[in-house]
């Protein structure tokens, strides 16, 4: 796996609180780009990289949750810690919900939010991982993903060549196929990858 | 009484002759002619001027019986004030005394005219005035030798005794002629029964003359009247005599220079003498001796004869040739009459000869004290009708003070019930009246004199400045005032006075006056100020219940810097625990700490005001700050609610005076009501625009949402209490603002906008900026 850049970004209308938070993460290593204003953020935010957002909720012209909606709304999958002065538990399940990472109230412990940042990044990390499984997804034949499932489900390739009515040796092409496209080399792989992205068990 | 003879400076003094001695040469003048003394010594000086070393005019006195000698004094005293007084310029009058009463010896005699023929040598006189007829006599005598040039006038004598070529030569004549018959038929006229009459007389050579005349005058009446001779008699038998004389006696004196043994008398006393002692009334021949002690008749006047002879006198000095002046006799005075003699010989005032004049009448009780009496019935008179004018006037007094106590009783009801006190101050003697309720008011107690400063000095030292200078603004515009001001009492207690006055003045400044009134509004005081203190405590409750639902935002003011500071001090933990600290950055993170700490206690410290009970405090202040102070407050709020505020704050705005936190609290009510509005807007419409702009005499501020607006409310209706179209809150912050508001002496109204929303302008009177 290439290991891209890993941004923190961090927009909170509070000029103290950005330079503060920005400070901590510095010193634990992270790049750290902060904004006061939703539109700053946007303007200088691009995908691609493992990037996490700290956000505070409330804020004037555009609030927290409204900025993690519009975002999820343009397929930006930007893992959010929310951090709020005064949260509430609906506004906290309601930003949980639409994926929040975490929902921080202030004051919050330095330790607290690194992990929270830590988690986040961890999460861009997986969802950038699993958007490449399934872009080699879209890469195999349904004989490939028919042979894929039954590897997960942990078939002998004599079973899956009787499951499917064909030869045995046709199935051991299919599956190196399948799991050189997959760029996988163990079946222990796939199965972990599987069970991320939920394949097999929507189908069942 | 007192009588005086026009005619003479010799006045009648209390019954008694005053007569003017004279002492000394020179000016000798009697007091009513020192004024014509004094004018002639002005003319004199004038004429000085022109004549240089005109020598005063010499009058030479020969007197006959010496200085005092009465009648004869008599006449030169009268001559000799009437010359000097008449003549108009200087005269040098000198005088000399044969004195024969005493000396008769012709030997003197010719001593006597060597003496002057000497004194003449050093003294010519300019005119030789011998009186009575022994000097006359004398002077006629020795004319030759001793004035052969000088005129002479002779005065004081009857014409029988000169020698008849006398006045032949450079001389005038003043004297008398005596009507001797007439002496004896005035005696009978008054006392007709008169049987004796006993003569009194001196026995010098004159009265020798005049006894042997006299005598034979006397004859016609020797048939009815016996005539009693005394004067062969000493005076002390002359007063043994008088003293048992018949009856129907008469004492007749003519003269009495010398008696019979030698003695010289003053006639005037022997006649006094006579009087005290004499069993008949007696009467004598001139003018001076009524009142001394003789009934009257037509009596010989000296002194006219002395003041003629001085007018005489003065036409020969001024040149007239004496022969040419006919000789003048003057006659006796008409009638006069001793009403005491009158009185004492019964002597009846029906026997008068008509136009007798009858003097020192004692007047009966009436008579003396007849001014005295009608002055005392006048007065009497004018006290009866003081008395009844004062009588009816105190009626009308007493009915009118009835009607004026009853008014002033109303009046003072009034007062007492409305606590009213009524006082008046002179503004120029600084002079105090005040009423008994003032005296009340102030404790100033009852009797003791009251002046501005007893009234000052209650006044409570706070509002001293206030008062004086009201009293002072009102007397110099002749205005008034109303002020309300504090008093503290002797026991320490203070009480509110409400003090109303107004100036009068007389209109020329000459009095200025301060009519006033006073009343004690402690009462109303304490009630005002018990409202004032609950509709404090209202704005308390209602600024308390508006922070309540401000407690998230607000606690999220204090939980912003707490968690800036929270996560620097942290950054800085970590970074010491480090092996290489960044100094720079730690310094830089501490300097963020205190920062935020300070923002922290800001924010409580606003907090802090806004929940303060407090009593209302007015000072200037600049409304764009509190705007500011309000939306920093808000920060976390309208942060929360998506609101943004644009803000248009006019610079140079003056202050207002308000209570800091009651503005705050009318500013963060509408704000919060203006978000509350917009609540259900998209974001982007959650514009709450606040703008401040200066209006004459006033600072307004305007604030603009974008909200539901008023509906189908009136823009009025929404300070109505508990008015509110929200579910939350009581809806009474408006309300509350509006009060406040008005507390300040301002406005708070709403408008609609032209879209959306509500504008919502408050203004507040400006403070006039400070003069540069």
């Amino acid at each position: 796996m290439s290991n891209p850049t890993r941004i923190v970004y961090l927009l909170d209308d509070e000029p103290g609180m950005v330079k503060a938070v920005t400070r901590l993460l510095r010193t634990q290593g992270f790049q750290v780009q902060g904004f006061t204003s939703a539109a700053s953020f946007l303007e200088t935010y691009c995908p691609g990289s493992d990037s996490c957002l700290i956000l505070d909720v409330a804020m004037p012209e555009l609030d927290g949750l409204c900025l993690q909606r519009r975002l999820t709304h343009n397929g930006i999958l930007l893992p959010i810690v929310f951090l709020t002065g005064h949260g509430d538990i609906p506004m906290s399940v309601r930003a949980m919900k639409a994926g929040a990472v975490d929902f921080l109230t202030k004051p919050v412990k330095d330790v607290d939010l690194l992990r929270a940042v830590r988690a986040a990044l961890a999460r861009a990390a997986e969802q950038r991982e699993a958007a490449a499984i399934s872009a080699r997804l879209t890469l195999l034949t349904p004989r490939e993903r028919e042979v894929m499932k039954h590897v997960i489900a942990g078939k002998l390739n004599k079973q899956i060549a009787s499951d499917l009515g064909t030869g045995e040796q046709n199935i051991k092409i299919h599956r190196g196929r399948m799991m050189h496209k997959m760029g996988l080399e163990s079946v222990a792989e796939l199965v972990r990858i599987a069970e991320k992205l939920g394949i097999g068990r929507s189908e069942d | 009484m007192r009588i005086s003879d026009n005619q003479s400076p010799v006045m009648w003094e209390n019954g008694s002759l005053a007569i003017r001695l004279p002492h000394g040469k020179g000016c000798r003048v009697a007091r009513g002619h020192r004024m014509a003394c004094s004018l002639v010594a002005i003319f004199i000086v004038l004429t000085a001027v022109g004549a240089t070393g005109s020598q005063p005019k010499r009058v030479l006195i020969v007197h006959s019986f010496g200085s005092v000698a009465p009648p004869f004094t008599t006449h030169s005293i009268a001559f000799e004030t009437e010359l000097v007084g008449k003549m108009g310029e200087r005269v040098d009058l000198d005088e000399v005394s044969l004195d024969m009463a005493r000396y008769s010896d012709s030997t003197l005699q010719e001593a006597l005219v060597e003496y002057l023929q000497k004194r003449q040598s050093h003294w010519q006189p300019d005119l030789v005035v011998p009186i009575g007829s022994p000097a006359g006599v004398f002077v006629a005598q020795y004319r030759d030798r001793l004035f052969p040039e000088t005129p002479i006038l002779y005065t004081g004598m009857d014409r029988r005794r000169l020698p008849p070529d006398a006045l032949e030569k450079n001389a005038a004549f003043v004297g008398e002629n005596f009507d001797v018959p007439g002496f004896i038929e005035d005696i009978l006229q008054i006392a007709p029964g008169t049987k004796n009459i006993a003569v009194v007389m001196g026995a010098s050579p004159v009265e020798q003359y005049w006894a042997a005349a006299f005598r034979k005058e006397f004859e016609p009446f020797t048939n009815r009247i016996n005539f009693i001779w005394l004067n062969d008699l000493s005076l002390d038998q002359m007063l043994e005599r008088t003293r048992v004389l018949p009856p129907d006696s008469f004492i007749f004196l003519i003269l009495l220079l010398r008696d019979a043994t030698g003695v010289t008398h003053n006639a005037d006393e022997a006649l006094q003498r006579i009087h005290a002692v004499a069993n008949a009334p007696i009467n004598s021949i001139f003018q001076h001796e009524l009142g001394l002690g003789i009934v009257g008749g037509r009596l010989y006047q000296a002194e006219l004869e002395g003041i003629e002879s001085a007018r005489i006198a003065v036409r020969i000095l001024h040149g007239e040739p004496a022969s040419s002046i006919p000789p003048k006799v003057v006659g006796p005075l008409s009638p006069r009459y001793d009403w005491r003699e009158l009185r004492r010989w019964k002597i009846n005032e029906n026997h008068l000869p008509p136009g007798s004049v009858v003097l020192f009448r004692e007047p009966t009780a009436w008579e003396q004290y007849k001014a005295w009496i009608t002055a005392g019935v006048s007065l009497c008179l004018v006290q009866a009708v003081l008395i009844f004018g004062l009588v009816a006037n105190l009626v009308k007094r007493r009915r009118a003070e009835r009607s004026l106590s009853e008014s002033e009783e109303r009046v003072a009801l009034a007062a007492d019930a409305a606590q009213v006190g009524a006082w008046e101050i002179d503004a120029a003697t600084n002079e105090v009246w005040v009423s008994d309720k003032v005296r009340d008011l102030f404790q100033i107690a009852p009797g003791t004199t009251v002046d501005y400063a007893a009234f000052e000095e209650r006044v409570h030292p706070d509002d001293q400045p206030l008062r004086d200078s009201a009293i002072k603004r009102a007397i110099e515009t002749r205005g008034s005032y109303e002020i309300e001001y504090r008093i503290r009492l002797p026991d320490g207690t203070v009480r509110w006075i409400s003090g109303r006055a107004h100036c009068i003045s007389d209109g020329n400044g000459r009095s200025t006056r301060l009519l006033g009134v006073s009343m004690d509004i402690t009462e109303r005081k304490r009630a005002e100020k018990e409202a004032m203190e609950q509709r404090d405590e209202l704005f308390h409750l209602a600024r308390v219940a508006s922070l309540g639902q401000l407690s998230a935002s607000l606690a999220h003011e204090i939980t912003q810097p707490l968690s800036i500071i929270l996560i620097n001090t942290q950054v800085a933990q970590r970074m010491l625990a480090g092996d290489t600290p960044d100094i720079a950055e730690l310094r830089d993170i501490l300097a963020d700490i205190v920062g935020e700490n300070i923002r922290a206690v800001e924010v409580i410290t606003r907090l802090r005001a806004l929940l303060k009970r407090g009593e209302t405090r007015r000072l200037p202040l600049a409304l764009n700050e509190v705007i500011e102070d309000v939306l920093r407050l808000l920060r976390s709020d309208l942060a929360a609610r998506g609101v943004t505020v644009q803000t248009t704050l006019a610079d140079g705005l003056p202050d207002v005076p308000g209570d800091v936190v009651q503005l705050q609290q009318v500013l963060l009510n509408i704000v919060t009501n203006a978000c509350d509005a917009m609540a259900e807007n998209p974001q982007k419409d959650r514009i709450l625009k606040i703008s401040t702009s200066a209006q004459p005499g006033k600072v307004r501020v305007s604030m603009q949402d974008q909200g539901r607006g008023l509906g189908e409310s009136d823009a009025s209706q929404i300070f109505q209490p508990f008015f509110t179209t929200k579910s939350h809150g009581l809806g009474i912050g408006l309300s509350i603002s509006q009060s406040i508001i008005a507390a300040h002496h301002g406005r708070l109204w709403a408008e609609p906008n032209e879209g959306c929303g509500v504008t919502l302008h408050m203004e507040l009177e400006a403070i006039a900026p400070a003069s540069s």
